[in-house]
């Protein structure tokens, strides 16, 4: 409660300071397609400060009666100043228009030059779409999920997992949002690709650590992923053709400057060939994918815009008339933007997620069944930005989210065996409420400091199974099972405290030292005991049985720039705490199962690292080396008889080396190298025999690493040499992944030989052991 | 239905996987663990084997432990107990004495005692009842277009949750029994139904390579359906898992928890079961059969 009086006591100090001034607002865009620029910067250069834009181009800067000199700047496009007399709030919204000189280096940035030494921010990445588009890609498909595999403190789940591990955090509990809809299931093709489709994106911010109040629901990442709004001026359309897939997208403005719409699409194209091809094993078959995104912007006043965008993806894998799977993500946001006065920004958002699955068997046969699984989130969120004065920036908002679960309804029909069932559906309500201020102190220090509050609340219509030890609930001990009607609270309640702080203090004006300290809670939890997430697992609330899991992190870097900003580098280090952390019990079954709280054990963790990084991002090299040292533990009483022991997340080096090369204006080469240090798993002690198989016994868990990993990926992108000359303009891109054929160890197991069975051999299997090249065609006009 | 998932994972990494044998250092220990297989059924007489589990690097055989004192008792008023003999042709192998019958009898429960090198073990197993299995088929099977030949069970599940399931595949009188061929379920999702058609095992292979099939044609097939208590259904299932381990959504390996337990307190390798069993009649996989194959996969 002290720390809540501390914060009143701050902001009330802040609004009594705020004397006679006035305010300059408006929105920051892209001359020529209309797109908000997103951390722009607006300076007035006689009072020598600035502010930067937020994600919809938003600025407001307020100072004392004056004749000013404002200049808005953005990398990449050409500065604009502006003289205005300020005797009155005003508003000024600004295009500025792309750099021609400069064009090389925007397609690696899109971002303010020193922003790293200059912002508040810590743990945090923008990553640039161009930048993402233009590295080597497996299978042609650019990923933005794998991209961000590559930052430092990040990791993979090895091939065929587009999991995301950040800081010794589980694949679960990264908030993955696309314009505020959570993504629950961000993989295709059960991991090799990602849901993303870059065409339709336009920014993605990482957050690691120091994460803003605003955001809550997981442990331990932001990832916030934000759709094009489409061109407000003219008719535009890019695409491409690649090795497995095709994608076009399509926009411009329905009324010029005040309404534009986006469409993107993305489909695998293998079923079709096959078909036209007459190749029989395809004819019979299914497995594609596709992505869908729409967006529509209108601008109603100087005041009021609205954004409707959605999300529609699939996996649909079907053998004959023997099983079909399929899976995949709705997302819709509904966003209202309005603007009182000019110093206050207000966000109204409906957001609807769903993630569903369903697999069975067709036709009319006893063995027919269709077996589904959902989660459905309905939200609501208020986000009031409040630019008080260029000292303070206030940011208060509430969140409501009802989620609903259904973890498992098998529908059959007369003639099948299997039985109708449905497992018990769950509802929770979400709710949050948070404040934060951005606050300067003289030149030198940035503070930014919040709370949010978070509520979770199990709800009826439902039913909960107590056991005789409800700390340790095992199978056959259930004393009763309490029926809850529609809406009737189910205990306990979870409302939790989360502090978000951050400083900022300058060293001069290009390098600054930055600290930050988070606390996260996460009430929702994939249940999920295999190596890496697949799309059948299925997600439950906090509850009875499983409490919120809380992480705090605390984290201080060094940041600093060279060379007029053109080369950047920081240096992070983080401390992270989990508590009631889920693993499960040896042999676990929780595929259909009912009480699951059976199979859980509960733990805690901890997880602490280095990273550093350099970046350049101008001129005609460009890209990053990154490096990450760390350790994350796990002790959770009931595995490695109490003992701590290594993560599976537990990656002790992590090297990432990205450069591109601009040979000239047609040519771009570019090449990732990765190296990591081996997946800690378990090697047998001792073996023995049942039934002419052979078991192993483990006497230790995480004790023995897999071979370190590394691969170099190749890219080679040919702009058309006509481009500069054409309104249409196309290019080609040949990858080339895993370009030294290295067998990367996917797992090491034990198997007996087959001339002697009573030697064990172990067996390295490879997911990929092989050069993957892929060529694509893009254009766009 | 947990075949099926693991589908699609198997076809992705058929796409350009591989797998090389490798050097790994281990954790260099002498457990000097007791290994215990020992089984009772309805059918046959039980038999136990009693040896140690070996170090994963070494190159020899399970070697049985002699001398022990081996005996089996049910749960009757009064107890029927016999003390088994050790097999003269196979070390540490003990049977039922060739001039005695014992089998097992279903709602019994079991117990398997051990008495070795001055240490005790025991594990009980409850012999559930087995559902009769009506008939079995041999045909195509609709997973992988009919190119593979599966086996059909038809049954009666009774009613009531909790029966567990194994059925155990003989091809010319000979069990099939790798990991990778066990076929075991519970009755959760058909609790009470007549299963028909109920498809328990597919003969997957290379199609390029017929001599990889193991139901080949002339093969005479016959299955027993067997029932597992709650235990040993788990005890497979997590065998299954370990044949599994390293694939694609694999479950991390971990240890299988025996039933046995020990006087001296130390973890006991293996298991104790307990089953009855349901005999299938013998389908010889003639020409019609095959025919059949070979038509369904040319459509």
């Amino acid at each position: 409660m002290n720390r809540i009086t501390v914060m009143l006591m701050l902001l009330c100090s802040l609004v009594a300071s705020n004397g006679q001034k006035y305010t300059l607002s408006g929105y920051l865009k892209d001359k020529d397609n209309g797109e908000a620029l997103i951390g722009a910067t607006t300076y007035i250069k006689e009072l020598g400060t600035g502010v930067v834009s937020n994600s919809y181009g938003f600025y407001s800067i307020s100072a004392p009666r004056g004749i000013y000199t404002l200049v808005y700047s953005y990398i990449g496009y050409k500065p604009q100043s502006l003289t205005l007399d300020l005797s009155l709030n005003r508003s000024q919204d600004i295009s500025l228009e792309t750099d021609a000189q400069e064009i090389e280096e925007v397609v690696v940035s899109g971002d303010m030059r020193s922003r790293n030494v200059e912002s508040i921010d810590m743990s945090m990445t923008k990553l640039p779409v161009k930048m993402v588009e233009k590295l080597p890609s497996f299978m042609g498909e650019v990923d933005i999920i794998k991209s961000i595999q590559l930052l430092p403190g990040i990791q993979s789940g090895g091939e065929g997992s587009s999991g995301l591990y950040v800081r010794g955090g589980g694949p679960d509990e990264n908030l993955l949002i696309l314009d505020e809809a959570p993504v629950y299931n961000a993989s295709h093709l059960m991991g090799f690709f990602s849901v993303f489709n870059s065409d339709a994106v336009k920014d993605i911010q990482v957050y690691k650590g120091g994460i803003p109040a605003e955001y809550g629901g997981k442990a331990s990442s932001v990832i916030d992923i934000r759709m094009k709004d489409g061109n407000t001026q003219d008719f535009h359309a890019e695409g491409g053709i690649g090795s497995i897939s095709s994608r076009l997208t399509l926009e411009g403005p329905v009324i010029r400057d005040r309404w534009s719409y986006i469409l993107s699409g993305r489909r695998t194209y293998a079923d079709f060939v096959g078909r036209l091809a007459g190749i029989k094993q395809v004819k019979d078959n299914k497995l594609y994918f596709y992505d869908l995104n729409a967006k529509t912007n209108i601008q109603l006043g100087r005041k009021d815009r609205i954004y409707l965008s959605a999300y529609s993806g699939d996996d649909c894998f079907a053998m004959g008339e023997s099983f079909y799977m399929n899976w995949g993500n709705v997302t819709g946001t509904l966003r209202w933007s309005h603007l009182f006065g000019e110093k206050i920004f207000a966000n109204t958002s409906v957001i609807y997620s769903d993630y569903t699955y369903n697999m069975g068997v067709p036709g009319n046969s006893t063995s027919q069944f269709d077996w589904s699984s959902q989660i459905r989130d309905y939200n609501f969120k208020e986000d009031i930005t409040w630019y008080v004065n260029p000292q303070h920036k206030i940011n208060i908002g509430l969140n409501a989210i009802y989620h609903h679960f259904e973890p498992g309804i098998l529908n059959t029909n007369d003639n099948s065996y299997f039985s109708d069932i449905e497992l018990t559906q769950y509802n929770a309500v979400e709710n949050a409420l948070y404040v934060s201020n951005e606050q300067k102190i003289g030149n030198k220090i940035v503070l930014k400091y919040g709370l949010r509050y978070s509520m979770f609340q199990q709800i009826g219509e439902g039913s909960v199974r107590e056991y005789l030890d409800a700390e340790n609930p095992k199978a056959g001990e259930i004393i009763r099972t309490r029926k809850y009607s529609s809406w009737e609270w189910i205990k306990p309640y979870y409302g939790n405290v989360e502090p978000r702080l951050g400083i900022k203090y300058s060293v001069n004006h290009n390098s600054s030292v930055k600290a930050s300290y988070n606390r996260m809670v996460q009430n929702l939890h994939l249940i999920s005991n295999t190596n890496s997430p697949t799309p059948f697992d299925i997600w439950l609330p906090s509850n009875k049985y499983i409490r919120p899991l809380i992480c705090d992190q605390a984290a201080l870097g060094y940041f600093r720039n060279f060379f007029n900003d053109a080369l950047e580098t920081s240096v992070e280090v983080y401390y992270k705490n989990m508590k009631d952390v889920i693993d499960y019990k040896d042999g676990a079954q929780i595929f259909l199962k009912e009480d699951l709280e059976t199979e859980l054990l509960k733990g805690k963790g901890y997880s602490y690292g280095l990273e550093m990084l350099v970046k350049k991002q101008q001129g005609k090299l460009t890209g990053w080396i990154s490096y990450t040292l760390a350790r994350t533990m796990r002790e959770v009483p009931g595995i490695n008889e109490g003992k701590v022991y290594p993560s599976a997340y537990d990656r002790t080096h992590d090297v990432s080396l990205i450069v591109s090369y601009e040979l000239n204006k047609c040519w771009t080469v570019s090449a990732n190298w990765n190296y990591a240090t081996g997946n800690p798993v378990s090697y047998p002690a001792a073996k023995y025999d049942i039934q002419g198989n052979t078991l192993y016994y483990y006497t230790s868990r995480n004790s023995n690493r897999l071979p370190d990993y590394h691969r170099l990926d190749l890219s080679v992108n040919y702009d058309f040499k006509k481009n500069d000359r054409r309104k249409f303009k196309h290019s080609l891109n040949l990858s080339c992944y895993n370009v030294y054929a290295r067998r990367n160890a996917y797992s090491v197991t034990f198997r007996q030989n087959e001339q002697n069975p009573n030697i064990s051999e172990a067996v390295k299997l490879s997911i990929i052991g092989t050069v993957i090249p892929s060529l694509t065609y893009n254009f766009n006009f | 239905m947990k075949k099926y998932f693991l589908l699609l994972p198997l076809a992705i990494m058929a796409f350009a996987s591989c797998e090389d044998v490798i050097e790994v250092d281990l954790n260099d220990e002498n457990t000097n663990l007791f290994a215990v297989e020992a089984k009772i059924t309805t059918l046959d007489e039980p038999f136990v084997f009693l040896t140690k589990g070996l170090p994963v690097t070494v190159d020899q055989c399970y070697e049985g432990i002699s001398d022990a004192l081996v005996t089996i008792t049910d749960d009757a008023q009064p107890a029927n107990v016999i003390t088994l003999v050790e097999d003269p042709g196979r070390k540490g192998y003990y049977i039922v004495p060739p001039d005695m019958d014992y089998y097992g009898e279903a709602g019994r429960t079991y117990t398997a005692r051990i008495e070795s090198e001055g240490i005790v073990l025991t594990a009980s197993d409850i012999l559930e009842p087995v559902a009769v299995l009506d008939s079995i088929q041999v045909k195509p099977s609709m997973m992988g277009d009919g190119i593979f030949l599966g086996i059909f069970a038809f049954a009666q599940e009774p009613a009531g949750p909790g029966n567990c399931y194994k059925w155990d595949v003989f091809v010319n009188d000979t069990l099939l029994a790798d990991a990778e061929n066990l076929a075991v379920a519970d009755d959760a999702l058909v609790d009470g139904n007549y299963c028909a058609d109920l498809e328990i095992f597919t003969d997957f292979h290379d199609p390029q390579k017929s001599e990889d099939r193991k139901l080949k044609l002339g093969d005479t097939v016959y299955i027993e359906q067997t029932s597992l208590s709650t235990f040993t259904y788990n005890y497979y299932m997590q065998m299954l898992n370990q044949s599994m381990t390293g694939f694609l959504f694999s479950v991390p390996p971990a240890n299988i928890k025996s039933n046995f337990t020990a006087s001296d307190g130390k973890t006991v390798l293996g298991m104790f079961s307990a089953h009855d069993v349901s005999v299938s009649n013998t389908v010889i996989l003639d020409e019609e059969i095959e025919g059949q194959l070979n038509k369904y996969s040319d459509r």
